[in-house]
């Protein structure tokens, strides 16, 4: 709370700066009007690395991640993501006019006096006005409230949304230092500068001691008062205070890391402003920063030409020249930058999604075997976007890509997708019923839907907590675990059809599946057993001990113990078809709250998943989950109960 | 049954294959932080970068002429109160280990004048030092070699560089002791210590 308070007084700097740079804005909009920005499209810009939430990833990742914080959105209607953070770092006096901060509370634009507008975005000068307006009220809501306090959803807002303007205040000044400062440079001052709008902030540094000096003597010669100051003397001061308040504020400005450790042993990246102000730079980080510092001169003369060639020479630098940047996988930023742009997991989706749908029409009319060689080629189609995801999440991380629930869930709905292509091929030559395919499909889809809702920040590619940085254990105790997971869910997907048909009054052996949810649920009991046990081998390693009733130790114990406890059940011959199915059926259940349920809890050693606002969603899961078992059990139980009095009329 | 305990032991050796390759592919990470040894962290930095400069003697050098010698740069300005604390200690330094070290103070005063009007107020002894061969003293016209190549932009800022021309340290600020920089360039204690 402190920080925010501090990072305030901060915010009203940057809405003055504004206010005082808004002639230029509105002067760079006009040329703006006459000649388009450069389209960094086509060149390797959005690949440049920079380090970003303990990861090196492309800058693209690095945009998309802000403009869907800023405005909601990936890509903006008119403006790509790479091209907006390239506007929004190149120039950033243009960058104040594309909306992109997003304003859905009707309190909030009646608090800024902005009319409501279709696409909910407005620039950072829409913005200005209404920011200076409320920053006493912003000001007075962090001011004397208990850290964690819940405010009102509008008041909420608004604090996000200045926290935000805050943040693309640091973003657009990220490399500030080798940009223009946008005022006319005093006579008396004789600097060679780079650029016709005026002196960069380095161009100054040069020179400080002589700048400095011209601006004691103005303060001797004519006072404070800018009054009374000539034009060409007003320029010296307001050059001077812009000079001081960005070598005394962007000193904390790292939110751009794109410059190589260079002095430091450990792999955090540096921005250009830590480069400069806190001793981390050196002759390497000046090589790479004057390459950045052309970069942006290229783009602001749109000359696209030398633009792409001083891309290709920072790759060439961080590859040869910079020792800072030894791990540097240009392959692995062009693969994240085309896995973000063909985005293989809405793909999977909307093809799953159709293969269900198809897989209705054969349900209805399953003699198609047209339909059924449909269902099994769009589902395909599906898969290969679905494992191709996968393959790319594991080449960009260099790890299987088990690492957070969120990841599960992909990596379980994918194994469901294996097993049941399987199982349609090996249990009719090639020429299935649609069942197993069916139940993957719904599970499936229903944990890719889930998916974003356990990732609300949208998929950051995150790296891991020490204790999962482990690839070994990580590729054996939970892939296993999660392959577990998904057998047993199978295993529950098919007792549902098989009590959904019994409901309706099938025969007790229809199609086989009461047995095929009972062999895979067998499966399942072998994966889930021996992943327990993998993962305590490994907690013996990594936490020193094999068992410590750990929430997410229980969880997984509770499926083993459900497991054993219905196959003795079968094998004991004390449940009937109707209610072993159910039983498999509730697995789903178990698996939910193993899987998710320790998250809820957030204690334990495995709380390293810990999530926000899926209580609800569990709740409910189990709750619907229950009643449609309840049901589906009550209706095939009442079914078969008919049967026989049905036999025996037929008997008499 | 069959078919699926086929297919239950294609995925185990799937599972198998792709930890043994990504054991292969990726270091363990928290390995490499920890056991990084010295000598490896050293070559870790970058090489001394070729400049150009002339001494306030008039004397005209290359950087590259200065390694043969372990070599201390050292970034300075005679208005910057922690360059003046530190500068005995670098002095003591160049005096010790005459044949071992060269000291290069590159200075950001706003003329060359300023130079001699802090230097006249050092001690003789302190003023005989500066004398020596491996004392070099430069005026960074522009600053064009302590920012526009070092990026040093907070003085003051120390660089060690081996013999050789590899830099290996970087102290910022004058929170050093000369025992530190001896450990770090392998300087070996005489008499005199």
């Amino acid at each position: 709370m402190k920080i925010l308070l501090i990072r305030f007084c901060f915010a009203f700097m940057l809405v003055f700066m504004l206010a005082f740079t808004m002639p230029h804005f509105v002067q760079a909009q006009e040329s703006a009007d006459q000649a388009t920005q450069l389209d960094v499209r086509g060149t390797d810009f959005a690949t440049l690395p920079v380090l970003h939430e303990g990861r090196l990833k492309p800058l693209d990742s690095f945009a998309r991640i802000y403009l869907k914080r800023f405005s909601g959105r990936e890509n903006l209607r008119n403006i790509s993501a790479a091209n907006w953070l390239a506007v929004s770092i190149f120039n950033p006096a243009e960058a104040a006019n594309i909306d992109i901060f997003r304003i859905n509370d009707p309190q909030i634009l009646n608090l800024m006096d902005l009319n409501r507008r279709e696409s909910r975005l407005y620039s950072l000068q829409d913005l200005s006005d209404g920011l200076m307006k409320t920053e006493p009220q912003v000001r007075a809501l962090l001011t004397g409230t208990e850290p964690n306090q819940d405010f009102e959803p509008a008041q909420q807002s608004l604090i996000d949304l200045h926290e935000n303007v805050l943040l693309y205040g640091d973003l657009v000044k990220s490399l500030s230092m080798i940009l223009p400062l946008n005022i006319p440079l005093p006579a008396e001052l004789e600097i060679e500068t780079t650029y016709q709008e005026g002196a960069t902030f380095l161009e100054l540094a040069a020179t400080e001691q002589e700048f400095m000096g011209l601006v004691q003597s103005l303060l001797a010669r004519q006072g404070e008062n800018p009054d009374n100051y000539s034009q060409d003397e007003r320029a010296l001061a307001a050059l001077a205070f812009e000079y001081n308040v960005l070598r005394e504020t962007e000193q904390q400005n790292n939110l751009l890391q794109i410059i190589p450790p260079e002095w430091n042993d450990s792999r955090d990246w540096i921005s250009p402003w830590q480069s400069l102000l806190s001793g981390q730079g050196g002759p390497q980080s000046a090589a790479y920063l004057r390459l950045w510092q052309d970069m942006a001169a290229a783009y602001r003369s749109q000359d696209r030409t030398v633009f792409t060639n001083h891309i290709e020479a920072a790759f060439s630098a961080l590859s040869q020249n910079i020792t800072g940047a030894d791990g540097i996988n240009k392959t692995s930023l062009q693969l994240e930058t085309l896995y973000r742009a063909i985005k293989p997991f809405l793909w999977a989706e909307y093809l799953y999604l159709a293969a269900f749908i198809l897989l209705i029409v054969f349900f209805i009319r399953p003699d198609s075997t047209l339909i059924y060689k449909s269902v099994i080629a769009v589902a395909s189609a599906g898969f290969v976007f679905h494992s191709a995801g996968l393959l790319f999440r594991s080449f960009i991380l260099a790890r299987p890509p088990v690492g957070s629930l969120y990841e599960t869930l992909l990596f379980v709905s994918v194994i469901l997708m294996i097993l049941a292509f399987a199982i349609e091929y090996f249990r009719r030559k090639g020429n299935g019923n649609g069942n197993a395919i069916g139940g993957a499909l719904l599970g499936t889809l229903i944990m890719l839907l889930i998916a974003p809702f356990i990732a609300p920040d949208g998929d950051h590619l995150e790296t891991l907590v020490a204790v999962l940085n482990t690839n070994f254990w990580l590729a054996t105790h939970v892939t296993i675990i999660t392959a577990g997971y998904a057998i047993c869910i199978l295993a529950a997907c098919f007792a549902h059809i098989y009590l959904f048909h019994r409901a309706r009054g099938a025969r007790s052996d229809y199609r086989g599946l009461i047995s095929l949810s009972y062999k895979t649920a067998l499966a399942g009991l072998l994966f889930t057993s021996v992943g327990t046990m993998l993962g305590g081998v490994w907690a013996d390693q990594s936490w020193g001990r094999f068992w410590g009733w750990d929430p997410k130790e229980n969880g997984a114990l509770l499926i083993v113990l459900w497991l054993i406890w219905l196959t003795h059940a079968r094998l004991g011959d004390y449940f009937s078809n109707i209610t072993l199915a159910a039983s498999i059926a509730f697995l789903n259940i178990i698996v939910a709250i193993a899987w998710f349920g320790v998250n809820l809890l957030s204690v334990g050693l495995h709380s390293y998943g810990f999530i926000d606002g899926i209580a609800w969603g569990l709740g409910l899961f189990c709750a619907a989950e229950i009643v449609i078992i309840g049901a589906l059990w009550l209706a095939a139980f009442m079914q078969k109960r008919r049967e026989p009095s049905k036999a025996k009329d037929a008997a008499l | 049954m069959k078919m699926n305990l086929i297919i239950f032991g294609v995925i185990l050796v799937a599972l198998v294959a792709a930890t043994l390759f990504y054991q292969m592919r990726t270091p363990n990470i928290q390995n490499k932080i920890v056991n990084v040894p010295i000598s490896v962290a050293s070559e870790k930095r970058g090489n001394l970068p070729s400049f150009a400069f002339e001494t306030i003697d008039g004397a005209a050098y290359e950087s590259g002429d200065l390694t043969n010698k372990k070599l201390l740069i050292n970034f300075w300005a005679s208005w910057c109160a922690p360059c003046i604390i530190e500068f005995p200690h670098l002095l003591e330094l160049a005096k010790r280990y005459p044949d071992d070290i060269t000291l290069l103070l590159i200075s950001s005063d706003r003329t060359p004048e300023d130079i001699p009007k802090f230097t006249t107020r050092l001690t003789e002894a302190e003023q005989e030092i500066l004398e020596q061969d491996n004392v070099k003293m430069i005026f960074d016209t522009d600053k064009k070699i302590t920012q526009g190549i070092f990026q040093t932009f907070r003085l003051p800022e120390t660089i060690l560089v081996e013999n050789g021309g590899h830099m290996i340290q970087k102290l910022v600020g004058a929170n050093w002791s000369v025992e530190e920089v001896k450990r770090a360039l392998n300087l070996s204690a005489r008499p005199s210590d």
